[in-house]
């Protein structure tokens, strides 16, 4: 069974909506346990609680789906409202603090982490053209061996440690691997434009494409990446004239 | 009959950005790979698909924020490069204009995808209703429906915005011509390419100066 929720989980964000977000997409994650458990006006019950709002990062969501399972369960046996109190409001205090951790984790950490490596590692062998398709392939494989691993941990641990899943998760020491994954995404990013613009023999380029550098962290909180791409091909153009 | 192909891949992968798995399939370095590759150009697919990951590298669509469609712009942007009317055109200039081209397009369907997820609040009425009349598995018809439409739209999208540009593009094929047998219009496109990394690696830096 948590197998199938976890093969499930992957539809998390299909039904995300303005009005309930994820909620949609947690009741189809949780469907089949709650068909194992429920019937007829249970089930009916079950179903129309779980599509209140919802929302979390839609990995660390595992986590609380296998929370939600075990609670249910306890629910089932023991018939107490305080239980189901404890669903709604477990769903609504956790999501915060596991989106906070997944952001910062995957999407700042994770995600341009292994990008600029995939970048950098493209650059360093594309003369070597046999080999560049290890580039989107590793690229694909070290992301996703995390992405599923948080998945797959998620539902199962969640399951068997309930409230205790923040120890758990304190114990990895997850916002500190984003953190040091965030600083050497940005130590990968400046060696790149090392590598790119100033490798010998150092020409007046380099010179321009460091000012042009410094320039574009400037813009880079003023103006949208797409605004940034025309300036450049301007800029491209214009060092095309003088030059 | 390869057009038809990159516009089912992508409709195929345009569904894993949001609405199945998040796999990444969708970051522009795959979807640059299985392009090209399609297209018989696999170098320059991941050359064109890295440039755009560099763009977009902290670009994620998260909670309510929806950032440019990746997928289309990148396949539209590898397609037309690789498809560019007219032969001995140098590879930075045709990929520059197919940037300047697809970006936007990728900016509209953006709006486009925004719309169908303010509309994808009806479900809840739609769903609570049939729970409500013990329907229980109307909800995996609406994740059939979801995936459908996210699939019918990118694929639909992805050839109609393919077809117009080449035929704008064959149209004023004899205007490009003057623009790239003008030097400074190949110096141009040569140096602006060459700053293209420029965009991510600033991106990146900044992202960590604010997160401090």
């Amino acid at each position: 069974m948590r197998f199938k929720i976890f093969l499930r989980s992957f539809f998390i964000q299909t039904l995300w909506n303005f009005q309930t977000m994820q909620a949609l997409g947690f009741l189809f994650v949780i469907k089949p346990f709650l068909d194992f458990l429920y019937k007829d006006d249970e089930r009916k019950k079950a179903y129309l609680r779980h599509m209140r709002f919802f929302n979390t990062h839609p990995y660390f969501a595992s986590f609380i789906v296998g929370i939600t399972m075990r609670k249910e369960e306890e629910y089932k046996e023991k018939r107490e409202e305080k239980i189901l109190k404890e669903i709604e409001n477990w769903k609504l205090n956790v999501a915060g603090p596991l989106a906070a951790l997944g952001d910062s984790l995957i999407w700042s950490g994770l995600r341009p982490f292994i990008g600029v490596i995939s970048v950098f590692l493209f650059f360093l062998i594309e003369d070597k053209k046999e080999y560049l398709f290890l580039v989107p392939l590793l690229f694909f494989i070290f992301y996703n061996a995390v992405h599923i691993f948080v998945r797959f941990k998620g539902i199962f641990k969640g399951y068997e440690l309930k409230e205790r899943i923040f120890e758990y998760l304190e114990r990895l020491r997850l916002k500190e691997i984003g953190r040091y994954m965030r600083l050497f995404g940005v130590v990968f990013s400046f060696l790149l434009f090392l590598y790119l613009y100033f490798s010998p023999p150092i020409k007046i380029f380099s010179f321009i494409n460091f000012v042009l550098f410094v320039i574009l962290i400037y813009l880079a909180r003023k103006l949208s990446v797409e605004v940034i791409f025309y300036l450049l091909v301007i800029a491209g153009y214009l060092i095309g004239i003088f030059t | 009959m390869e057009i038809l192909l990159i516009s089912l891949i992508v409709g195929f992968i345009s569904i894993d950005t949001i609405k199945v798995g998040q796999f990444m399939f969708s970051r522009p370095i795959i979807v640059g790979s299985i392009v090209g590759w399609i297209l018989g150009d696999f170098y320059t697919g991941l050359k064109i698909g890295v440039i755009l990951e560099l763009f977009w590298i902290r670009v994620i669509p998260v909670g309510t924020y929806y950032p440019p469609d990746t997928v289309i712009t990148t396949a539209l942007a590898i397609t037309l490069t690789l498809y560019f009317p007219g032969a001995n055109i140098p590879e930075s200039f045709c990929i520059i204009l197919s940037l300047m081209v697809s970006i936007p397009f990728g900016i509209i369907y953006k709006s486009f995808q925004i719309r169908e997820r303010k509309m994808a609040s009806r479900y809840n009425t739609l769903l609570s209703d049939s729970i409500n009349k013990g329907d229980f598995n109307f909800i995996n018809k609406l994740v059939f429906i979801s995936v459908g439409r996210e699939f019918m739209f990118s694929f639909l999208a992805f050839i109609i915005s393919f077809k117009l540009i080449f035929l704008f593009f064959s149209s004023v094929q004899k205007y490009l011509f003057y623009f790239i047998e003008n030097p400074f219009m190949v110096k141009g496109a040569k140096e602006a390419f060459e700053l293209l990394p420029l965009i991510g690696i600033t991106q990146l830096i900044d992202s960590f100066i604010k997160k401090r």
